[in-house]
């Protein structure tokens, strides 16, 4: 009855309410972090080419509209069987128009659990443990040498969580990929291809970044490169996009200026000049609301 | 480059390949197929089409392709429903043609047909919303395209319910709404329907809008459902208050309404929905009670006949019924006040009857049982007493009665109180003996009707009195005769209780006011000095050591001149006031009378004590040589003062003397009206004849002898000599003028004295607005006769305390200091 006091706190000093906050919060983190690799708990199986991971619907379901309604009961067969199988693309292709590179996928779940994640050490997965077959992911980690392609990995995992409606890690994607300043001519011209062919081409983020990124190179070699010729010749829009924006149109996308146009939010139908996205579900500046964003130039 | 021309076809190759994929899952989807299917799958196609700028294309497919759905197998399943007895209904013949058990077969399998499509039609499309997820985020939010869902329950809108069952028919909403409402009659009319299969239909409605903008008040339930709904109910409850008024009571149609109106709002749960609860209970209110209720209350079997048998709870009902529609009840109230208003005239009259109705109405005089010997006149006043007394417990019987109604019936509403209250009050002031005969009604209980009650009891009848006080607007009139007879009552000593005396006094102190009261206790406060000073009387005589055993004993009231009405015990002549004072009292008696004026006056210098000779009572021990058994005997005699002297008399003569009756008068000097009556009980009443007169007769003449009885015998050894009229009765005529005189005169002063206070207040005020504030002050005390006030302002104005303006807009007076 008498040590119910922990013994860093002094009796008279109780802890302040953000502090104790803090600590429940960091306490759920980490138990959602721990989770991470389970499978005692795991309620849900998504496959990806040769990865098995082993998720917790309540962890993963949350948080990504897609897998919310692919597990509901009584519609479709994910719902019945409890596996959802998405196509992997070919090992080490960039086409993922049509499927998914396992190991974006890999890092996407990785985020759920973790809030974040790493592009390079491999072995160290956490998922590990999870895969049914240790020798796959083995064999997948030797064939994808990982720390060769960032930033072609940071927009795989952009273009995932486009696909799959996470937000918050589509941020994050975008922010590794603006931080990648040097990289080698071959992971810019396949990030290229995949930017520019597995999302739409409203979403502008990393199209900008790249877009500003080769205008701003002091030398021509960049485009003489012939990965990156022949990167930009396979994107329908982009040398357009290039020469636009090279003419000084002011606009990065040729399509929209950011300076000149305006979102109206729905909720309280103010104007906001710096709009969070360019369309769709976006925070107000105003009232803060999570509501539809409706251009108006 | 080729390659990139390829990219282009391939775009458009891959399109109608992926979309032909979609497609055939869709169809499986909608015919119930989809456990196959593999979301991701779909999901990935349709994330394709719109990756690749195709989204506008995959919405209008999509829309296509439910649109055709729709029409084509939805429609037909729904159409293949509406068999024959259906068919009819829109155009009002139907009804006739098919029995309502083959309509409500037919309707219902309607009904679960389309219900079934529209839940389906809803299932299938939350499948497709999840497939196409990315387009309803990215194109339907870019383009302001409704969401597919949306979209497609616009469509089932158009291609189901707003097209024609076959070509120049209604459309099927319309057949829905009038199998709807068939369903719904057939309910009330006693059939078990399927209110389930109903309510689902409703949620359609209820979920479907009239445009695609989905604007909450054009939702097709409010639109092209409801309007109806409530138009056929109104004709209906018409029809039927119309035939319920006709063919049944009062109470029935109240439970039947009743049951209605709660019908109805359960219908709205189970069948309809919620929404409409207030709509149609405004409907059926108004066509069964709105339009109906007046018609209601005047029924032979309304609400004249529901108080007449104690109907209570179909009072109740009724009640109910209307505070649904009228918060102020008026037309029942009306309908009560005016029963009460003939019940309370049929009150007054028959105490205005009875009041004058000859004397000698045989029934009257048993059920009364009045004493023989008493004069016509007398019995005639007994006679009205108890009119009195009658009329007092009618007006308590009814109002009991309405208190009960409303209580049980009426849930003690406040308006329907106060309208109550009005009503009573009216009766209550409509009869111009009201004050006087409250009055009595309480004297009567403070002397008989108390005697055996608890505590509790008496509580209610004084209560009960008050109850009557309280309506009574002339209370200066009340005051008037409660005064008169609570000074018989004290100085009689009449009253059982002077603690239930002075607990009345106290309540109407609750009720009227402290001024009321003043004068009242003011007589108690005499009785209680009178006491105190009878009792310092003695000791001071004891004092004296003057211990003559033959000394008579004396107590007094000392009475203040201007609290006690002292006219009620005057007989009934003016002039005998200046005879009182100069009776000649023996010496015995003149002795003490001196003696006790000497005490009082040294107690309270510079008062005068006038003697009231006529109100006082004596004790008289008398010896009669032969009257138990012709044994001699002595009786104590308890008789009126002038009694006492005239048989004091008596005492100084020898036992054959005879004195005249002016011979008395002489000696004595007592009036001769009170001498007469005197004499009467001493001489005529046979049980207290103590003199003997010549001749015998009843009428006492004059030249008629007295002498002093020595035969009279008793067996009683106390007796008690009767005094005539001294209790409390009716008013006569003539004293009822005179009361009403005396009234008057002092409403004349009350007024005079209430317009000199305002316009000392206001120094100048205009005459209509000086009535007004008259009228307001007095109104606690009575209703001042605006003419009265106009000739006490004349003659204020005559005696100059006030003058007229002379110039002024309106007619105005100025007060003169």
């Amino acid at each position: 009855m008498a040590s119910i006091s922990p013994e860093r706190h002094s009796p008279t000093e109780p802890p302040s309410k953000d502090k104790a906050t803090q600590m429940s919060q960091k306490d759920l983190s980490n138990g959602i972090s721990s989770l991470l690799g389970d499978t005692e708990y795991s309620d849900l199986t998504i496959m990806c080419g040769q990865h098995k991971f082993r998720v917790h619907k309540a962890v993963v379901c949350p948080r990504s509209e897609f897998f919310r309604t692919a597990r509901k009961k009584g519609s479709f067969k994910e719902g019945e069987l409890g596996v959802i199988n998405l196509q992997a693309s070919s090992v080490g292709s960039s086409d993922v128009i049509d499927s998914d590179d396992p190991d974006a996928v890999r890092l996407m779940l990785v985020y759920l659990y973790k809030q974040d994640y790493t592009v390079v050490c491999m072995d160290t997965d956490d998922f590990a443990t999870g895969c049914d077959d240790a020798q796959a992911i083995a064999a997948s980690a030797g064939t994808f040498n990982a720390s060769d392609r960032i930033l072609t990995t940071h927009a795989k995992v952009f273009a995932v969580a486009e696909k799959y409606g996470i937000r918050s890690l589509k941020a994050l994607a975008h922010h590794y990929f603006a931080q990648q300043t040097n990289p080698t001519p071959e992971d810019l011209a396949e990030a290229i291809k995949v930017i520019f062919t597995t999302t739409p081409e409203h979403v502008r983020e990393l199209r900008d970044i790249v877009i500003k990124y080769i205008l701003t190179q002091q030398s021509p070699a960049i485009l003489e490169h012939p990965n990156i010729e022949a990167a930009i010749q396979s994107v329908d829009t982009l040398a357009y996009e290039l020469l636009k924006k090279s003419q000084g149109a002011g606009s990065y996308g040729g399509i929209r200026s950011q300076d000149s146009c305006s979102h109206i939010c729905s909720r309280c139908a103010r104007k906001m000049s710096k709009p969070t996205r360019n369309s769709c579900l976006g925070d107000c500046t105003f009232c803060g609301a999570d509501a539809w964003l409706t251009f108006k130039s | 480059m080729a390659n990139k021309f390829k990219g282009l076809n391939g775009a458009d190759v891959d399109f109608e390949t992926t979309w032909k994929v979609l497609e055939t899952a869709f169809k499986e989807i909608h015919t119930k197929n989809a456990s196959a299917l593999s979301f991701e799958e779909l999901y990935r196609n349709a994330y394709k089409i719109v990756l690749k700028k195709k989204g506008e294309e995959l919405y209008n497919n999509v829309a296509q392709f439910e649109a055709n759905w729709l029409s084509g197998e939805v429609r037909n399943r729904v159409v293949k429903q509406l068999t024959a007895p259906l068919l009819l209904l829109t155009d009002g013949t139907g009804r006739s043609l098919a029995t309502s058990a083959e309509r409500r077969v037919a309707g219902e399998s309607f009904l679960r047909a389309l219900k079934e499509s529209w839940e389906d039609h809803q299932v299938c499309m939350g499948m497709l919303t999840d497939v196409l997820m990315y387009m309803d985020r990215v194109y339907c939010t870019d383009h302001r395209q409704p969401s597919i869902f949306a979209k497609a329950m616009g469509l089932f809108r158009d291609q189901i319910l707003r097209s024609p069952v076959r070509p120049e028919s209604p459309d099927l909403i319309e057949v829905l709404t009038s199998i709807v409402l068939d369903q719904i009659q057939m309910h009330r009319d006693g059939e078990r329907i399927n209110s389930h299969l109903i309510k689902s239909n409703v949620y359609m409605l209820e979920g479907l809008y009239e445009s695609d903008q989905e604007v909450e008040d054009e939702k097709l339930y409010l639109r092209l459902f409801e309007p109806y709904f409530l138009q056929t109910s109104a004709m209906f409850y018409r029809e039927e208050g119309e035939r319920l008024l006709k063919e049944s009571d009062a109470g029935t149609y109240c439970k039947e309404a009743k049951r209605r109106i709660e019908e109805e709002s359960d219908r709205c749960r189970s069948t309809l929905s919620e929404a409409t609860t207030v709509k149609i209970q405004r409907v059926v209110e108004d066509e069964l009670i709105r339009h109906k209720i007046k018609g209601l209350i005047e029924m032979d079997s309304g609400v004249q006949y529901m108080v007449d048998n104690d109907k209570l709870y179909e009072l109740g009902l009724v009640f109910e019924l209307e505070a649904r529609v009228d918060a102020r009840k008026t037309e029942l109230t009306k309908a009560i006040q005016k029963i009460i208003n003939e019940m309370g005239t049929e009150i007054n009259n028959v105490a205005i009857n009875t009041s004058q109705a000859p004397p000698t109405a045989p029934a009257a005089q048993d059920e009364h049982g009045d004493d023989k010997q008493k004069p016509g006149s007398t019995r005639q006043i007994n006679q009205q007493t108890v009119a009195a007394l009658k009329w007092v417990e009618d007006v308590l019987a009814l109002k009991t009665r309405f208190d009960n109604i409303w209580k049980t019936a009426f849930a003690s509403d406040q308006t329907v109180h106060t309208a109550l209250e009005r009503s009573m009050g009216e009766i209550i002031n409509a009869f111009s003996r009201g004050s006087e005969y409250i009055s009595l009604f309480i004297d009567e209980n403070m002397k008989k009707g108390i005697r055996d009650k608890t505590e509790a009891e008496i509580d209610a009848t004084l209560e009960q009195a008050i109850t009557t006080v309280r309506y009574l607007q002339d209370k200066d009139i009340f005051e008037t005769y409660y005064k008169k007879h609570l000074c018989k009552r004290l100085l009689l000593k009449k009253s059982q209780s002077i603690d239930v005396e002075k607990q009345m006094i106290s309540r109407m102190k609750i009720e009227l006011g402290n001024s009321f009261t003043l004068k009242l206790e003011a007589m108690f406060k005499d009785m209680t000095l009178s006491e105190e000073l009878t009792s310092g009387y003695r000791k001071h005589v004891a004092q004296l050591g003057d211990a003559d055993p033959k000394r008579v004993d004396l107590s007094v009231n000392v009475l203040t001149s201007m609290t006690w009405p002292l006219e009620a015990f005057r007989g009934a002549s003016e002039d005998e006031r200046e005879g009182r004072s100069n009776i000649i009292f023996p010496a015995s008696i003149e002795r003490i009378k001196s003696g006790f004026e000497q005490f009082y006056s040294k107690k309270h210098s510079g008062r005068k004590l006038t003697w009231q000779t006529n109100m006082g009572d004596a004790d008289v021990k008398a010896h009669f040589p032969r009257s138990k058994n012709g044994r001699p005997m002595t009786h104590d005699i308890n008789c009126s003062t002038y009694a006492m002297l005239i048989l004091l008399l008596f005492n100084s003569l020898p036992t054959t003397t005879s004195l005249t009756l002016e011979e008395i008068q002489a000696r004595t000097n007592i009036p001769e009206n009170d001498l007469k009556r005197n004499l009467q009980s001493l001489a005529v009443a046979p049980k207290t004849r103590f003199l003997v007169k010549e001749p015998m007769s009843r009428e006492i003449n004059a030249g008629d002898r007295f002498t002093y009885n020595e035969g009279f015998s008793s067996k009683i050894i106390k007796i008690k000599v009767g005094v005539v009229s001294a209790g409390n009765k009716v008013e006569g005529d003539r004293e009822r003028k005179e009361t009403e005189k005396k009234n008057n005169d002092s409403r004349g002063f009350a007024i005079e004295a209430a317009v000199v206070r305002i316009m000392k207040q206001r120094k100048s005020l205009p005459h209509a607005q000086l009535l007004t504030e008259t009228i307001t002050q007095l109104s606690t005390q009575f209703k001042p006769d605006v003419n009265m006030i106009k000739k006490k302002i004349e003659s204020l104005i005559e005696r100059e305390y006030l003058e007229r303006i002379e110039d002024a807009a309106v007619p105005s007076y100025k007060y003169l200091a």
